[in-house]
């Protein structure tokens, strides 16, 4: 299936949001990343609060992830390979939790492989930055 | 017998078969180990009954090294020794503790940890505790649960906290040794210099002095110095009349080596559910005993990585709840409650109730938290406080400096140095968390120690753990006590405590002290019988 321009971003953002949802963060460890001000001014200009949580703070730490690692030429088929293992349809909504499980369980292994960077100090799974980083630069500024 | 140096007939020699220098921890076990013995002890204690501003002066010293708490105050020089202040935590030191790691230069026991198990059995005894058990699957309760970790990268460890008074050595065991026939304990003497014959084989006396001015002099058979890990060494290098580098300082070793478990904020952990029980690793009371529960490295890991021990002490904070508590009102608060309940508790009450009438806003806070949650307040975050065991390092020492105390002695110069090793085993060791939290699900955690491992945080702290400057080894060219405590070459000459400790190990340090106190007053038991 083509996805259309409208259908692509909304996928993106589905993707993001339902990752970003798998890490199973709490709200409160996001403002640790970005000053609550910048957040507040992103989220009250933005429709993504109504599908990501911390769209905002995921782009900054997506921004971080790109910057130290400019030539990840994995990054793009990351995507494809998430989604492929995943076999997510995203028409089908039963398969997001299952998506969301995938994401969970690819986290908990990147940290048990090791396959984790350091943004800021904290120590992520390279899935969760990953996917931060789509965010980073797969969303506008403001939406729409 | 309990006698005044004050009291001893001016430039006398008094005659005994054992002289224990110093009643901390160390001195008071091995007397209470010889009483009622065949054969006379002396106990030689610097200060009295009760702290004296002017004796615990005798501590002061210098520092050119890292930054260290003042000398001063690092200890307590009166009688019962730092035990008059000590927390009272037991954990006993790990089989790898006592192991050569190839990558640790200068690392190892002369024995194993099966050699200290039995004494360490009996030093929970006389410290009144109730179950030798160190496994926190005993220890923990559905309420109050480990961490859930995916894998046994990460232990748990258990330490115990000796109830009061029995921490309290000198009030605890003063009466059985002031009752003990073969027992003189002497305070207010100060000794000065220990003096041995021509051959400096053989310890014939020591010099004693108090600070009103009197003098004295006390032969004996043997000789047991058990005055802290920076004294220890302070009193063997100003025993320097027949060898001018010091007393057992043949082969330039006392004074090298000191260490403390070095302690910084290692990590901030962010909790994936703000309510997740985290009291197992807080003090709290389990069947009649207070624990807390630690996390640490495998041993295995620990050699995989090639690091020094690290230990991780875990400390919740919820901002609002946790700074009201820690208020000064707060704190008055309890104050009055504990004495309203008959407790001893220190300061005026006029001045605590002055506190909490300031300080209304945080009591009322830390009330809503107390009354709201119980003690599962809702968590911010968890500090994670790395405590380091630094590698045996022969450039940190103890020497002696230019400035003299009221005695007329060189006071104590330290120079506390770390190497890179230890820091970057504390970064790697809180890494290796963070991943493990996350494979757990348990998490994220944010790395706060910096990537340098030429230079330290500021908030670097020592933990009053004074070690290593008169290490034990076998070899007198790598140690100035042999695995007998006995120093190299002097054939009556003791010393206890935890200065003879060649690592800092990731046990606590006093319950180690009391251990080979007890060892070593077998030895001398059966030297004597």
């Amino acid at each position: 299936m083509m996805l259309t321009r409208n259908s692509r971003r909304r996928f993106i953002i589905s993707l993001v949001g339902f990752g970003c949802l798998a890490l199973g963060w709490p709200r409160r460890a996001w403002p640790l990343f970005i000053p609550r001000k910048q957040a507040h001014l992103l989220s009250s200009t933005s429709i993504l609060p109504k599908l990501l949580s911390h769209t905002a703070s995921a782009r900054i730490v997506g921004r971080e992830y790109l910057q130290g690692a400019r030539h990840d030429a994995n990054l793009s088929t990351f995507l494809e390979s998430l989604l492929c293992i995943a076999g997510y349809d995203p028409m089908n909504h039963t398969d997001l939790e299952m998506f969301r499980q995938h994401v969970q369980i690819r986290i908990r292994r990147d940290f048990e492989q090791a396959r984790v960077i350091k943004i800021h100090g904290w120590i992520l799974s390279l899935t969760e930055a990953r996917l931060c980083a789509l965010t980073a630069f797969g969303l506008p500024q403001t939406w729409p | 017998m309990l006698i005044d140096a004050l009291k001893i007939e001016r430039n006398s020699t008094l005659d005994t078969d054992i002289c224990i220098i110093g009643a901390g921890a160390a001195g008071i076990i091995l007397a209470l180990e010889f009483a009622d013995q065949p054969f006379r002890v002396c106990v030689l204690e610097s200060g009295g009954l009760d702290f004296a501003e002017e004796t615990q002066s005798l501590y002061d010293g210098t520092n050119i090294g890292l930054p260290y708490f003042p000398l001063q105050t690092a200890r307590l020089r009166y009688f019962g020794g730092t035990t008059n202040h000590w927390g009272g935590n037991c954990w006993p030191f790990q089989e790898m503790d006592f192991e050569r790691c190839e990558w640790i230069p200068h690392s190892g026991w002369p024995f194993s940890k099966a050699v200290i198990n039995p004494f360490y059995i009996r030093a929970f005894k006389l410290c009144q505790l109730q179950h030798y058990e160190w496994s926190p699957a005993f220890w923990s309760t559905p309420e109050e649960p480990v961490f859930p970790f995916a894998s046994d990268v990460i232990n748990t460890n258990v330490m115990q906290q000796v109830p009061d008074p029995a921490k309290r050595f000198g009030q605890t065991y003063r009466p059985k040794l002031v009752q003990a026939r073969n027992i003189t304990v002497c305070l207010h003497a100060n000794v000065t210099e220990l003096e041995s014959d021509e051959t400096g084989r053989t310890i014939r006396r020591v010099r004693v002095a108090s600070l009103s001015g009197n003098r004295f002099l006390l032969t004996a058979k043997l000789f047991i110095l058990a005055t802290g890990g920076i004294e220890n060494a302070r009193l063997l290098l100003l025993s320097n009349k027949r060898h001018s580098a010091g007393l057992g300082n043949q082969n330039d070793m006392v004074g090298r080596f000191f260490t403390d478990h070095a302690a910084c904020l290692g990590g901030k952990f962010q909790p994936a559910n703000p309510t997740m029980p985290v009291k197992f690793y807080e003090l709290h009371k389990v069947k009649d005993t207070v624990i807390a529960g630690g996390l640490r490295l495998s041993p295995d890991v620990q050699r995989r990585e090639r690091l020094v021990p690290v230990g991780l002490d875990l400390v919740p904070v919820s901002e609002i709840y946790t700074a009201a508590w820690k208020s000064k009102g707060f704190a008055s608060l309890k104050a009055i409650v504990n004495r309203l309940r008959g407790r001893y508790t220190p300061g005026q009450f006029g001045e605590h109730l002055m506190n909490v009438v300031r300080d209304l806003d945080n009591i009322g806070v830390a009330a809503y938290g107390r009354l709201r949650y119980g003690r599962n307040y809702p968590l911010d975050y968890i500090n994670i406080v790395v405590v380091i065991n630094p590698a045996p390092n022969p450039d940190s020492r103890v020497t002696l400096g230019t400035e003299r105390d009221q005695l007329g002695q060189r006071r104590a110069q330290l120079d506390w140095r770390l190497t890179q090793m230890d820091k970057y085993s504390a970064r790697r060791t809180i890494e290796i968390l963070g991943m493990e939290l996350g494979r757990a699900g348990l998490g994220r955690l944010q790395v706060i120690i910096d990537d340098d491992d030429r230079t330290w945080p500021h908030d670097l702290t020592g933990t009053f753990h004074h070690i290593g400057t008169t290490r034990m080894n076998n070899d007198p060219k790598q140690g100035v006590v042999a695995k007998n405590c006995q120093v190299h070459g002097v054939s009556n000459l003791f010393i206890a405590g935890s200065s003879v400790f060649p690592s800092a190990g990731s046990g606590t340090p006093t319950f180690l002290i009391i251990a080979l106190a007890l060892r070593l007053a077998d030895h001398i038991k059966q030297r004597f019988r």
